[in-house]
């Protein structure tokens, strides 16, 4: 049984939810459902804006892609991806222009800038 | 700078890039566990590949279809290969030599688990015989990933077994149509879907599929509303997403406002009317009939099981 927790840290703060993935992570289609499954558990109906950290996710496949695109935006408002970009680049500009994730949804490079983003959407 | 580890990389990414020129979509390259540029070369060319793949398909939807690849290894008690199916040197290329007599074990990745608690399920023969992921190498450093079999083969001498690997690939027969009229030195594009090799459409079709996609928590507009709103005729807009979905677009919202309610149901907790609600259905009846309509069962007796 792959568990969601296995592969992140979650936790909501000042209305907020933030979501860390561990280090070396690879994501693919049972990742990215169990992570979406935990999350859902966790926010228990409620929608919040999701703030993601990717620095230390190693890959997501195709399928995990499209998946957290349209069910991993359910119960989020908007969501701020923070990556490195020299790494991840073309995985989230793929994820964000092709897959097209169901809410506002965009990248940046550090911490303070994403939730300042996510901030309007409180 | 160069070190000899750095070099084997390039010649692997090379390789690989070989690969994808020749039309070959289905393998990946193995990420290392660094974060240098070669890596991120790397990640990048496995994320355009998938999409390469993708699109390619979605352009040509009609005539590429779904075809399972399988390969067949015959194993001695020992798991070492005795035999093994012709199609494997063409799809993994290794030659003879690197596969007769030698453990099956080389050729797969460390994350492939053969199941050798297998010799205890034989004991209880009622057990299910379940796949197992497997991740084969290929000769060049790919991985070729799929799921397999192990069975017992029956015999009266010794116990033998035999490895079946399926995978699922995308078999084009346009691409091989036109291989052959490409030897008589004809080019034949494709006629009826060259529209959707255009940039624009493509993007007209993104753009719908955005557009319906944000609104799956309420009613969709009228089609002139819509077209207006994404820009391009009603009658273009129609034929257009219903040659790359295969239905329409209110019966495409519809099932994802669906798939959205059943997902929700299983997963969350949430009360039933609310996700009624959340699912863009005005009345929770009209919300029931349609969700039995798709899955044969209520909501209710969804949440209940």
């Amino acid at each position: 049984m792959i568990k969601g927790e296995d592969y992140a840290h979650f936790w909501i703060d000042e209305g907020i939810l933030h979501f860390v993935y561990k280090p070396n992570t690879i994501i693919d289609l049972a990742v990215a459902k169990a992570i979406v499954k935990d999350r859902l558990r966790f926010q228990n109906g409620l929608s919040y804006p999701i703030l993601c950290d990717l620095r230390h996710l190693k890959s997501a496949n195709k399928a995990a892609r499209e998946f957290l695109a349209e069910k991993g935006c359910f119960n989020a408002v908007a969501v701020a991806l923070v990556i490195d970009k020299d790494y991840l680049g073309t995985l989230i500009k793929a994820f964000i222009n092709i897959s097209n994730p169901s809410v506002p949804t965009r990248e940046f490079t550090s911490v303070p800038e994403a939730l300042s983003f996510l901030f309007d959407y409180k | 700078m160069y070190t000899a580890n750095s070099q084997q990389r390039v010649k692997e990414i090379l390789d690989f890039i070989t690969e994808i020129t020749l039309g070959n979509y289905t393998y990946t390259l193995p990420l290392r566990n660094t974060k240098d540029e070669l890596e991120q070369i790397v990640l990048s060319l496995n994320t355009m590949l998938e999409e390469i793949d993708a699109s390619v398909h979605q352009i040509n939807n009609e005539q590429s279809k779904e075809v399972v690849e399988n390969v067949v290894f015959n194993l001695d008690r020992n798991l070492q290969i005795t035999s093994y199916s012709d199609n494997v040197s063409e799809i993994l290329k290794y030659s003879k030599a690197e596969l007769i007599n030698k453990p099956i074990k080389l050729l797969t990745t460390e994350d492939t688990i053969i199941p050798y608690q297998f010799y205890e399920l034989l004991k209880s023969p009622t057990e299910r015989n379940l796949p197992f992921r497997v991740e084969f190498k290929h000769s060049n450093g790919f991985f070729w990933s799929g799921y397999g079999y192990l069975h017992h083969i029956i015999s009266n001498g010794e116990k033998t077994y035999s490895l079946s690997v399926f995978k699922a690939v995308y078999y084009n027969e346009r691409l091989k149509n036109s291989d052959k009229t490409n030897k008589l030195g004809t080019i034949n594009y494709p006629s009826e879907y060259r529209s959707l090799l255009l940039h624009d459409q493509r993007a007209l079709v993104r753009k719908l599929h955005q557009y319906v996609m944000n609104r799956l928590d309420r009613k969709l507009k009228r089609l002139p509303i819509i077209s207006v709103e994404v820009g391009g005729s009603v009658s273009k807009i129609k034929t257009v997403f219903k040659r790359v979905y295969g239905e329409t677009i209110y019966a495409f919202h519809l099932r994802k406002r669906l798939e959205k309610a059943y997902y929700l149901l299983i997963q969350d907790k949430i009360p039933i009317n609310e996700i009624a609600e959340d699912c863009g259905f005005k009345s929770f009846s009209h919300f029931s009939r349609s969700f039995k309509k798709e899955y044969g069962v209520t909501p209710s007796q969804i949440r209940k099981s």
